[in-house]
């Protein structure tokens, strides 16, 4: 009878470990700003808690060294002389890090370091304290008003819709 | 911002995705106006050089991938944030050589 070579069990033991040990914990700042939202509406302080560790898991996947984002973007990294624009590059995925990124670069005078802040833009969301209650405000500020000029854009294409059934 | 707006067209993004752009840069907070006309110029100049190596095509699906993310996470629309994601993984799928299984993203 043949048995099993233990360590085919260990690992992948190890490795659910491993990935427990990684699991995500949002910053004081973005815990406080979840909280609040909470307080008027829970699903949505929920749901927006999901898309940011979503968003944090997907982030941590593509800077690995091997990564298909790394692949794809390769070539523009050694063609890219501006430190700034290269800074954003590496933070310039499709994801809310894209935001950050920009956010830092804003916030923070538009230079290379302030491009650098922004490019670890999970720093708004796992550690913080970089941002400052200042910058936190910001960005609270400037979620909540583009969300409602998203929805408001939404509800005035809705209405001529709406107008051409009742016709 | 109107040279923004006039970049983005000339690319054929489609014209939610560039009110979406114009709504996200107009609002962004800054600390003075210099350095938000220094990020919107930034953003253009890191799209130039994505022009420069790839197709306008890609370029243009990426945008909008990223206006989808971003739009689903600010309302926190989690089913079309998650969609957005799995379209990004899929044209990185399409658009590497990579098919080293390592290297693959396995969400």
């Amino acid at each position: 009878m043949r048995f099993e070579n233990p360590s085919n069990f260990i690992k992948p033991y190890q490795e659910q470990e491993k990935e427990k040990q990684e699991e995500i914990k949002l910053a004081p700042e973005t815990e406080k700003w979840l909280a609040f939202i909470a307080e008027n509406d829970k699903e949505r302080a929920e749901l927006l808690r999901q898309i940011i560790i979503e968003d944090i898991k997907a982030q941590r996947e593509i800077k690995k060294p091997n990564s298909p984002w790394q692949e794809y973007t390769k070539k523009i990294k050694e063609e890219i002389k501006e430190p700034e624009v290269a800074s954003l590059l590496i933070a310039g995925t499709p994801f809310v890090a894209a935001a950050g990124a920009f956010l830092g670069y804003s916030l923070f005078g538009g230079s290379v370091e302030a491009a650098t802040i922004g490019s670890a833009t999970t720093v708004f969301f796992e550690t913080s304290s970089l941002w400052g209650e200042g910058a936190a405000v910001a960005i609270k500020e400037f979620i909540s008003k583009l969300k409602q000029r998203i929805e408001k854009r939404s509800q005035s294409k809705k209405e001529p819709q709406a107008k051409d059934e009742v016709k | 911002m109107e040279t923004l707006i006039n970049f983005l067209k000339e690319i054929n993004l489609s014209p939610e995705t560039i009110d979406f752009y114009y709504d996200f840069f107009e609002l962004l907070p800054a600390k003075d106006t210099i350095t938000k006309q220094k990020t919107i110029d930034l953003f253009i100049t890191l799209l130039k050089k994505f022009l420069e190596i790839k197709p306008q095509s890609e370029v243009r699906e990426l945008l909008e991938i990223q206006a989808r993310s971003l739009k689903s996470f600010v309302l926190g629309d989690l089913e079309n944030y998650q969609k957005a994601i799995n379209d990004f993984f899929s044209f990185l799928k399409s658009h590497t050589t990579s098919k080293n299984p390592e290297s693959e993203i396995t969400k």
